[in-house]
């Protein structure tokens, strides 16, 4: 039992070093490293840059050529429409777009997905706002809905089920064909927006549904049915994982569908067309999207540890341009570099991608298996010295072995075995 | 015989005295590097308005640990004298039983403070060195209330472990949970700068506390 | 034998268990009314999307109780039997030097878990009527781990009072800080679902450890 129990006691001190000496490594070392802003010149067709380097921001384009802060505005025009405006600067059109103030303000798109939104713990019971009261303000309803193998609505006050809400709701399903359980779904619950899109909705079999409460009762339709001909397939094929709705002002947007192939999608206009986004690299787990549309394009921007990828879309969503850059990921800096050889692995429980805690192991170097090597022969020797090299010192080698430094420390720290 | 009783009390209690202040020096030590690396991160002006219209302080994790430390010294220091019933020897020696007592009580509160003090002047400087003079008022008025939490923590324990029936006991538990209750009113930050003459004065009051319950004790209440 | 050690332990600590039944209790109460306020005085479909959407949860704070309550009761059940090398006297006893150990431990735990549960059963009670069935199992996963961590905790405790030597009960102090942090990293609720299983394998491979510092006692390191 005692041996047992010592074994235990070097195993969860090697597991502990490897996640807090790393910790205050990086606590102490950790410099700031934060992505380029990319953007679009809609006048200059070429990409710009707002770059963050030791403490202050450069802005460049994509040759290195540094710019002072009025020429980068003059260059994008549309990004800094109201400093111009203010100046006197701005143009009247750009390629044959007129830029007034109303429009400019109008035709604003702003979306920004982060892996955290897409896996996440949350509850499924959302609010269903009424998409046509008649009033002028969106107001919250006084119960929730959840949507999971049947639709129920609970008034909030009295926390009962509302049975007749429920069962009309769950009439107007069966209809439109929805098979239970629903898996994915998607919406805004908010009232600070100009109005309801409401929540789309995959069901059992993936295919994406679009459901609104109007004055009470339920709209719910197959989106592919709703789409046009050359759209229903691509509609049909969608195996969404995530749905993202942001109202804004322009109506046209209704969600950006992320899918099982990693692939990010635009549902746009009444016919309900379903626009790739051409990114090449995008990994929604890791990197998050940033979407900025304006009176003239659409730019979207994936932005990871070790890579940010844009493209530029027309309004028309035709692809323009595309840029990628390859970041220098903090592994591969010098602190990155003396941390991998000295940790032979570090653990962490929380990570970037996901809002749950789990195990995220990293390893080491070859240089740090040399480390460990080169630590235990020399344990070896010293336990040897000290004619302690018995059976019952074996747990104190495989922590070294397994553990290279956090062993060692170990081996000091904890109780000998008799 | 007053430096022959405070001597003894330091023998029994150095020990756990330099682990608790070695433990807190090293906290705060970690909490300056928390601070660090924030301002590495980001912007120093994000910082800086992080804390003027935020309230984010980063020596915040430190609130509770006067009122630990003042209830952990508080038992290291009496819980021995009461499971032998050692108190009656000292109530026994050539002393007016409340001087004797006192001069138990003043070495805990001596001791009390040295404990805290490195940690504190570690805050400090970390903290001005980094924020502007202001930020050192905001320091001291904000960590004073949980500074007095933790002497009335330590009296009230004391008062507490000492009184010798069960049932006063359980009065004496509520009675501190309320009283201490006061010095820790979450308010922005400055909140209770006008607050801060009266918990003075009540955490002086306390001292005839513990008084009270070793007066009951060697009256022989209870055993 | 095995039942009269249990009957043992239980006068020992019967008095004080009682009170921690009755504080744990007492404040989990106090939180359901707090809740029974909050509905009161705000609109239910704003606490439920506080809930759901900010995660705020009306029982955040009894997040470190469970964790505070296994640490007195592991000190109050195992400092006496230390300070008066009482343990020696159990070790004699003609049971295995573990089996003696475990016993206590058992007695320990099922006191614990006299504690928590019903506090625990109060809030699921009491926020049934106000939140739907959901809320029950977001609840338990969020509470779990800090049941665990107060199970933790106690046997930590035990771990680190019963081992005789003072510098390993420094190390065992720093190593059980450092494990029971990791029971308290989430500030959303349900976010241990994907580690829960490992964490309660994790706790309950604990029970070793005190066992190991009852063998180290028992041959006699640092006295």
């Amino acid at each position: 039992m005692k041996t047992f129990a010592r074994t235990l006691l070097f195993a969860s001190g090697v597991i502990l070093l490897a996640h807090y000496l790393p910790a205050g490594y990086w606590l102490l070392s950790a410099k700031m490293r934060r992505p380029p802003i990319v953007y679009y010149s809609c006048t200059e067709k070429q990409f710009m840059f707002f770059r963050y380097t030791n403490q202050t921001a450069i802005r460049m384009d994509a040759h290195g050529k540094v710019y002072e802060r009025e020429e980068f505005e003059r260059i994008l025009p549309i990004d800094h429409w109201m400093q111009l405006l203010r100046d006197g600067k701005l143009p009247d059109t750009v390629g044959g777009v007129a830029l007034t103030a109303e429009a400019l303000r109008r035709e604003r798109l702003s979306f920004r997905i982060k892996p955290t939104m897409i896996d996440t713990p949350s509850v499924n019971l959302t609010p269903l706002l009424d998409a046509d009261t008649g009033r002028v303000r969106l107001e919250m309803p006084e119960d929730f809905m959840r949507l999971g193998a049947t639709i129920e609505f609970i008034h909030a006050q009295t926390n009962v089920v509302e049975r007749e809400k429920s069962a009309l709701f769950q009439r107007a399903f069966a209809e439109a064909g929805f098979v239970f359980p629903a898996t994915v779904l998607g919406g805004n619950p908010s009232t600070m927006k100009p109005y309801d899109e409401g929540y789309y909705v995959a069901d059992a079999t993936g295919a994406t549904f679009h459901l609104r409460q109007l004055r009470g009762k339920p709209d719910i339709h197959r989106v592919s049915s709703l789409a046009s001909a050359e759209d229903k397939p691509k509609w049909e094929a969608l195996k969404p994982i995530y749905f993202h709705v942001q109202e804004q002002d322009t109506r046209e947007v209704h969600a950006i569908i992320v899918d099982k192939s990693n692939q990010a999608w635009f549902a746009v206009g009444k016919n309900y067309r379903l626009v790739p986004i051409p990114l090449q690299h995008y990994d929604p787990a890791r990197m998050s999207l940033v979407v900025r549309g304006d009176l003239i394009n659409r730019l979207i921007s994936a932005t990871g540890e070790d890579s940010v990828e844009a493209v530029v879309l027309n309004r028309d969503y035709g692809l323009v341009d595309r840029y990628t850059e390859p970041l220098v990921p903090r592994a591969a800096t010098p602190a990155g570099k003396l941390a991998r050889a000295i940790f032979p692995f570090t653990l962490r429980f929380e990570d970037v991608s996901t809002g749950y805690l789990g195990v995220f192991t990293e390893v080491g170097s070859r240089i740090a298996l040399l480390v460990n090597g080169g630590l235990l022969v020399l344990m070896l020797v010293w336990l040897g010295s000290r004619k302690q090299l018995r059976l019952s010192r074996l747990p104190d080698l495989l922590a070294v072995a397994i553990g290279g430094i956090y062993g060692v420390a170990l081996v000091f720290l904890l109780p000998k075995a008799d | 015989m007053f430096k022959a009783l405070v001597y003894k009390e330091w023998i029994k209690l150095r020990l756990y005295w330099t682990l608790i202040v070695v433990a807190h020096l090293l906290f705060c030590v970690y909490l300056c590097l928390q601070l660090r690396h924030a301002f590495k991160l980001h912007d120093a002006l994000a910082v800086w308005s992080n804390w003027v219209s935020k309230g984010y302080l980063f020596f915040k994790p430190a609130k509770n640990i006067p009122l630990l430390l003042g209830v952990v010294l508080g038992c290291l220091q009496f819980f021995p004298e009461i499971l032998n019933k050692k108190l009656r020897l000292v109530l026994h020696l050539p002393l007016v039983e409340d001087r004797a007592v006192g001069v138990h009580l003043l070495a805990g509160l001596f001791l009390f403070t040295l404990a805290l003090l490195p940690g504190l002047a570690v805050l400090a400087v970390c903290g001005a060195s980094y924020f502007p003079w202001e930020f050192l008022l905001n320091f001291w008025y904000i960590y004073l209330p949980w500074f007095l939490g933790g002497y009335a923590a330590y009296l009230l324990t004391v008062f507490t472990l000492v009184e010798p029936t069960w049932r006063l006991r359980v009065t004496c538990l509520l009675l501190s949970a309320a009283l201490l209750k006061l010095f820790y009113i979450d308010s922005f930050y400055d909140g209770w700068r006008r607050l801060l003459p009266g918990m003075v004065l009540l955490t002086v009051a306390l001292v005839l506390l513990p008084l009270l319950s070793s007066n009951r004790f060697s009256k022989g209440y209870g055993s | 034998m095995f039942k009269s050690l249990l009957y043992k332990e239980w006068i020992k600590l019967r008095l004080y268990w009682l009170l921690l039944f009755v504080v744990n209790v007492a404040f989990c109460g106090f939180l359901c009314l707090r809740l029974r306020h909050v509905f009161r005085v705000n609109e239910a479909v704003a606490v439920w999307s506080n809930w759901i959407f900010k995660g705020y949860l009306f029982y955040r704070i009894c997040e470190y109780v469970p964790l505070l309550l296994g640490v007195v009761l592991g000190c109050l059940q195992f400092f006496p039997e230390t300070l008066s090398k009482r343990l020696r006297l159990v070790l004699h006893l003609p049971l295995g030097e573990s089996r003696a150990a475990s016993i206590h431990l058992v007695a320990g735990l099922l006191m614990l878990a006299a504690v928590y549960l019903p506090g625990l059963a109060l809030i699921a009670g009491i926020s049934a009527f106000y939140f739907p069935p959901d809320f029950q199992s977001n609840l338990l996963l969020t509470y779990t781990p800090w049941l665990l961590g107060g199970f933790a905790a106690y046997l930590l405790t035990a771990f680190t009072v019963l081992e005789p030597t003072w510098r390993l009960r420094v190390v065992y102090l720093l190593f059980s800080a450092a494990l029971l942090r990791l029971f308290f990293m989430e500030d959303f609720y349900n976010s241990y679902l994907r580690v829960m299983l490992s964490l309660a394998i994790c706790t309950s491979l604990l029970f070793v450890f005190p066992l190991l510092s009852t063998h180290r006692f028992g041959k006699g390191y640092g006295s």
